[in-house]
């Protein structure tokens, strides 16, 4: 999923932030709640994570604004402010779900889990095509009784193939999907992660299920439906 | 003259003394004085006034007694003369209604006695006279019936002119016991009366005396009630200015322990944070473990740091005894203050100078807090002081106070702020410098330390151009 997470606080944002991207999300992490405001004006998330003491426009407006504008995304509240009528004053303001800081790193993953199943497009813990089955939870990829483990990145870029099947993704769309923002990636990323991941499908027999479309880009498309 | 004022002044020392007194006594003691004083006259004066009317009564009795003892005289006088004129009439004229005329006068005599008997049964000296005329009658009445047995007998005129001369005589004596008597009676009555009339002007003097005391306890007691009434306002606005300053120092807890708890949970949440995704790492990853518990460390100590300052604003709250200063030269601590910081200063490219007097500078004060307080100040300074600015410590002796002055060219502080910077917690919002470290403890531990020396701090400044801190000590002859 593609989170924005606002928090103000670099020591706490920074060990959130790995979590949830070894979790095989895609994070914006922002301390200023300008700079997440223009991010949830410009980007399409699947969740925000949002502190509520924050400087400039604080996470409760934050939220606010972000239903104002019609958007459906979860919204989650992580906040140190643990009095009911907090929690009562953030669910109202459009927030699905509170969590109170000092939080513990396994509830927020769960919980991010939990409101991923919420969303509209979500289509159980597995994504699949043909006898290919890629396993959100647990980021794992199976064919035929073998399963192979996958890193954040390889994951995020399969589930993104597996999202888009039959379609021909450039370059420049899986930087922007699967790279953060204000994040440079190399000009040889795409390329190198491809790689890597074509290696891991090899140990399932699936490696050539990657086309590369000259020119263009690349393109997810098992051998059955060809 | 002298005296006269001396006197004066002890008697107003006196009237002093006795207000005090007065009014350190509890309200209740107080409110039954007032209420006792006019009560008191009151009662006094009705007892006075019913003395007085029983003496009026006793009065009137003696003076009934005087009236009848006077009549009953007269009636024994005309009886007496009564009886000598029916007797010498019977003797000439042998006419039975003389005789009657005796009769009925001897019997108006007997009945006066009697009478006159009861009347003075009080007095021993009357009753003694009483019965010496009681004596005299008879003498002449049974020598009148003596004169009336024999008349028949002697020749009338012979005996008569004995009787008469005889009769004459102890009637003579007998007029004379009656006016002595009288006159007893008239002295006895007239004592009577004067002893009477100085007990009712004594009486009257006496209600008038305490007429006057009870009206003059009244008009104090509505003064004092009214005295009562404002004590009890002033009481009350007391009252009500603590509860409004406990309610200010409630509240100041109450945002001291919010901030407090805030400030320990923070570190708190990134620590757990930082433990809980080292140990989700995969097992063959060594380096990521390893650098989360490099920040778990790095953010314990500065919690310890935040500790260490919460408690020392706690323990560090009343002005300091004599007992706990010790005289010391503040030009060699600050000297000493200012070369441990210099070493530090010399990494950021801050220039840093001190200006001490060369004279040694005695002061009352703890030292290790002092330097607490200086060092506070030009970390303060040093961390909004960009690179290649400068920051200045003096020390400025002056008449009654000592000033310590820690002066930066630094990003300075905006007016709205400069009331609040001495407050826990409060930190300038950073918008455009860099975040800087912190937990706006620094500043209120300044103020602290100098509150509990006597002093005072105070601060000037110009964004953009930097600020001075001034600290104000009281110099060791001004305490």
């Amino acid at each position: 999923m593609r989170i924005l997470l606002v928090e103000d606080d670099p020591e706490q944002l920074e060990p959130l932030h790995t979590a949830l991207s070894h979790a095989g999300h895609i994070v914006d992490g922002v301390e200023r709640g300008d700079d997440a405001q223009w991010l949830i004006g410009e980007k399409d998330y699947d969740l925000l994570i949002l502190d509520w003491v924050i400087p400039g426009p604080s996470g409760l407006s934050l939220c606010q604004r972000y239903r104002q504008m019609g958007k459906t995304a979860p919204v989650l509240m992580l906040t140190a402010k643990d009095m009911t009528s907090n929690k009562v004053t953030g669910l109202d303001a459009g927030a699905d779900d509170y969590l109170i800081k000092p939080v513990d790193v396994p509830e927020l993953l769960a919980r991010v889990r939990a409101l991923g199943r919420r969303s509209p497009l979500w289509q159980g813990d597995v994504l699949s095509i043909a006898d290919l089955t890629l396993n959100v939870t647990t980021m794992t990829v199976e064919r035929r009784q073998v399963m192979v483990d996958l890193s954040g990145r390889e994951f995020q870029l399969l589930e993104y193939f597996l999202r888009h099947p039959q379609q021909v993704l450039t370059r420049n769309q899986i930087e922007q999907a699967l790279w953060e923002w204000r994040t440079e990636p190399e000009s040889n990323a795409v390329t190198t992660l491809i790689r890597r991941l074509r290696n891991r499908l090899k140990g399932l027999d699936a490696d050539d299920w990657i086309e590369t479309v000259y020119g263009v880009g690349y393109r997810c498309k098992p051998p059955e439906m060809g | 003259m002298q005296q006269a004022q001396h006197n004066g002044a002890s008697r107003t020392t006196l009237s002093l003394s006795v207000r005090r007194t007065w009014r350190r006594l509890p309200v209740r003691y107080r409110g039954l004085a007032i209420i006792a004083i006019p009560i008191g006259c009151l009662m006094t004066s009705l007892g006075v006034l019913g003395w007085l009317q029983l003496d009026i009564v006793e009065d009137e009795a003696l003076v009934r007694t005087a009236q009848r003892v006077n009549s009953e005289t007269t009636r024994l006088r005309s009886g007496l003369a009564e009886t000598q004129l029916s007797v010498q009439s019977y003797a000439l004229t042998e006419q039975q209604r003389f005789l009657e005329s005796y009769q009925v006068a001897s019997l108006e005599i007997k009945l006066a006695l009697e009478a006159l008997e009861e009347l003075v049964i009080d007095t021993p000296h009357q009753r003694k006279q009483i019965r010496q005329i009681r004596q005299l009658t008879d003498q002449r009445l049974f020598l009148m019936t003596k004169v009336l047995a024999n008349h028949d007998e002697s020749d009338p005129s012979v005996v008569l002119g004995a009787w008469i001369e005889q009769s004459e005589a102890i009637h003579d004596q007998a007029e004379l016991k009656l006016k002595q008597f009288a006159a007893e009676e008239l002295r006895i009555f007239d004592q009577h009366r004067r002893h009477l009339e100085k007990h009712q002007r004594t009486g009257i003097l006496l209600v008038g005396v305490f007429a006057t005391v009870g009206a003059i306890a009244a008009v104090l007691a509505a003064q004092l009630f009214f005295q009562l009434d404002r004590e009890l306002a002033k009481r009350q606005a007391r009252l009500g200015y603590l509860n409004q300053q406990l309610q200010q120092k409630n509240e100041q807890l109450q945002r001291f322990a919010a901030n407090a708890s805030h400030e320990l949970r923070t570190p708190l949440a990134a620590m757990l944070s930082n433990a809980q995704v080292g140990l989700m790492a995969p097992p063959k990853d060594p380096v990521q473990p390893r650098k989360r518990l490099e920040k778990i460390a790095e953010l314990a100590k500065s919690m310890s740091t935040l500790v260490g300052q919460l408690l020392f604003l706690a323990r560090n709250q009343r002005r300091l005894t004599s007992e706990e200063l010790t005289e010391i030269d503040l030009v060699e601590l600050l000297r000493q203050v200012a070369q441990s910081y210099s070493e530090r200063v010399t990494e950021k490219k801050v220039q840093f100078t001190c200006q001490l007097p060369p004279d040694a500078i005695k002061l009352a004060a703890q030292p290790d807090l002092l330097r607490q307080a200086v060092l506070n100040l030009l970390e303060n300074a040093h961390r909004y002081t960009p690179a290649y600015g400068s920051i200045t410590l003096r020390l400025k002796p002056q008449l009654k106070d000592i000033l310590i002055q820690v002066e930066d060219t630094g990003i300075g502080i905006p007016p709205e702020s400069l009331t609040k910077i001495f407050e826990q917690f409060y930190r300038v919002e950073q918008t455009q410098t860099k975040a800087v470290k912190g937990f706006g403890l620094g500043l209120a531990i300044v103020q602290q330390i100098v509150q509990t020396h006597g002093g005072g701090i105070s601060v000037k400044s110009t964004v953009g151009k930097g600020s001075i801190f001034q600290i104000k000590l009281p110099s060791i002859g001004a305490c």
